[in-house]
């Protein structure tokens, strides 16, 4: 299972520090970011030496608009000379319906998203002494002596085609995504680009890639608006699980949005699973564009969870089984991690997580999920009841993997 | 300490009651400094926050009808307060909000519209050190 960390704007310590490093194999940047910080994100991402690929984020120009921020403005250009002209001319909002979307419309969002990424790393030339700084900075972090910079900008792991969020095949954004993919078939290398379905339904994921263009890369990412893997339904959780498995036989899937619950889908072949330092495990539409750090949460590994810190410390307190023994948490408490300890203790838990479930066999991972819930259960107990968090996403998830 | 007598309103919304909370804390630790509203944990805020001559800090949840509610908070609180109680209003003062007050340690005011007293003592905590110190520095209006 390859794991993949949103980069935020406020990540670049965490980035550099080798602890969160060696606990994803590829690093997602939101074009919002890439096209708003343009050259200090281009700089950190090209100075990085980590494998990278950008989330063109256009479901942002889908239906209404309301009071664009300024990546809003940066990244509509990175969607062509169209769209970015009349968000321009629309600067209090703008509604892209369907029909905006014109053929022309999309040959041009097509050919101009896929460009941007293509071209990124060429975009180190034009900042050549931000790439010495950045440079210098990882090498700080890393403990190294640079004697002289040297630059080796990489081209995006992945291009990704532009998407829209759909109910289903006969939602009507469906026929904008149809052209939008026809569009990137005639583009060069088609089969290095991979489709983006952005769907509201697991169970509807089969019928949009049935429509997917052979000729594009068979490396597929997909998001299941709105799907929370903690608070889903079982139901809905073992629909997910059949899709990916459907699916997988002919495609690598990537979520965009996931967490421990993708995880375990390894075992119904998900390639990888994106999500954020701290963040971003699920997202909603039309909430795509929720920016802004997140807030400080601590990550109770064997719940599988965040939880607001004072509570994660209280529940820990009533059972030292679980407290965490990553070097971050040893020795110190809960409520004294600082922001950037709390992300270095997530990435560990994640790594551990990935690691894990690398190692059992399905019934193990689900007799591990039982026995969690019945820890984490009995140290809520000592709580009062307002503040016991709700721990059944891991009986929700045992029965999944049981089934 | 007794109970302290002040203006004759009924509270109709929370802030009512913090304002008798306030009015009857300060004539029961006159020289506390008493704020509101103080950030403790997470996104989460200290209705009135006091920090008495001794420098032992109270927090207080303050709730009209939801005391189980000011329950949670007030055990959170805990991490950042020698003292941790809930204001509630005298009417849904109980047994079982005794109870579940004294399981936790927590104490009770009880408001009416002229007063606060103490109806539970709360136990000291033991509260996080840097937790302590920023809510104390926020509350005396330290920069």
């Amino acid at each position: 299972m390859k794991h993949i960390l949103a980069y935020g704007n406020s990540d670049q310590a965490s980035f550099r520090d080798e602890t969160v490093r060696a606990s994803f194999a590829y690093m997602s940047v939101p074009g919002t970011i890439a096209s708003y910080y343009a050259d200090a994100t281009a700089a950190f991402v090209l100075s990085s030496g980590i494998d990278y690929y950008i989330d063109p984020r256009t479901p942002l120009f889908q239906d209404e608009l309301r009071s664009p921020r300024a990546s809003h403005f940066t990244l509509a250009r990175w969607l062509g000379q169209t769209v970015g002209d009349y968000l321009e001319a629309n600067p209090d909002g703008a509604d892209f319906d369907a029909a905006f979307y014109s053929d022309e419309v999309l040959a041009e969002v097509a050919a101009s998203v896929v460009d941007e990424q293509r071209s990124y790393a060429g975009r180190a030339g034009g900042i050549r002494e931000k790439l010495d700084r950045y440079s210098v900075l990882l090498a700080e972090a890393q403990g190294r002596q640079l004697e002289a910079v040297e630059h080796s900008p990489a081209a995006p792991s992945f291009v990704l085609a532009p998407y829209f969020a759909v109910a289903g095949t006969s939602d009507p954004w469906w026929g904008v995504n149809r052209r939008v993919l026809a569009e990137c078939v005639q583009l060069e290398n088609p089969s290095q680009i991979s489709p983006v379905l952005a769907v509201s339904h697991p169970h509807r994921l089969h019928s949009l890639l049935a429509e997917v263009p052979e000729e594009l890369s068979n490396l597929t990412f997909y998001w299941i608006t709105g799907f929370d893997e903690r608070a889903v339904h079982v139901d809905e959780l073992i629909d997910m699980w059949n899709e990916i498995a459907d699916a997988s036989a002919e495609r690598r899937l990537v979520n965009l949005y996931g967490g421990f619950f993708s995880i375990c889908m390894e075992f119904a072949g998900l390639w990888a699973f994106n999500n954020g330092l701290g963040y971003s495990e699920s997202r909603g539409w039309p909430q795509l564009d929720a920016t802004g750090a997140a807030p400080p949460r601590y990550y109770v590994r064997d719940a599988h969870m965040y939880l607001p810190p004072a509570t994660a410390s209280a529940l820990v307190d009533g059972d030292p089984a679980l407290r965490c023994p990553c070097e971050i948490c040893t020795g110190t408490e809960i409520l004294d991690l600082g922001y950037h300890d709390l992300k270095k203790h997530f990435a560990l838990a994640r790594r551990w997580e990935c690691e894990s479930v690398a190692s059992m066999s399905e019934a193990q991972v689900a007799d591990g999920l039982g026995d969690a819930h019945g820890l984490c259960t009995s140290a809520a107990a000592l709580l009062p009841i307002r503040i016991r968090p709700d721990f059944g996403h891991l009986q929700r998830w045992k029965k999944v993997l049981e089934t | 300490m007794g109970r302290a007598v002040m203006s004759a309103s009924l509270p109709a919304t929370e802030l009512d009651l913090v304002r008798i909370v306030i009015a009857g804390m300060q004539m029961v630790e006159p020289d506390a400094v008493i704020a509101t509203e103080i950030p403790s944990h997470g996104r989460a805020r200290i209705d009135v926050c006091l920090v008495a001559e001794d420098e032992r800090v109270w927090a207080i949840e303050a709730k009209l009808r939801d005391w189980r509610r000011a329950i949670g908070q007030a055990f959170l609180n805990k991490s950042c307060a020698h003292y941790s109680y809930v204001a509630i209003w005298h009417e849904l003062v109980s047994e079982t909000l005794y109870a579940e007050a004294g399981e936790f340690g927590l104490g009770i005011l009880s408001v009416d519209s002229d007063s606060v007293a103490i109806a539970l003592k709360a136990v000291g905590s033991k509260p996080n050190a840097t937790m302590l110190r920023r809510v104390t520095a926020i509350c005396i209006g330290e920069p």
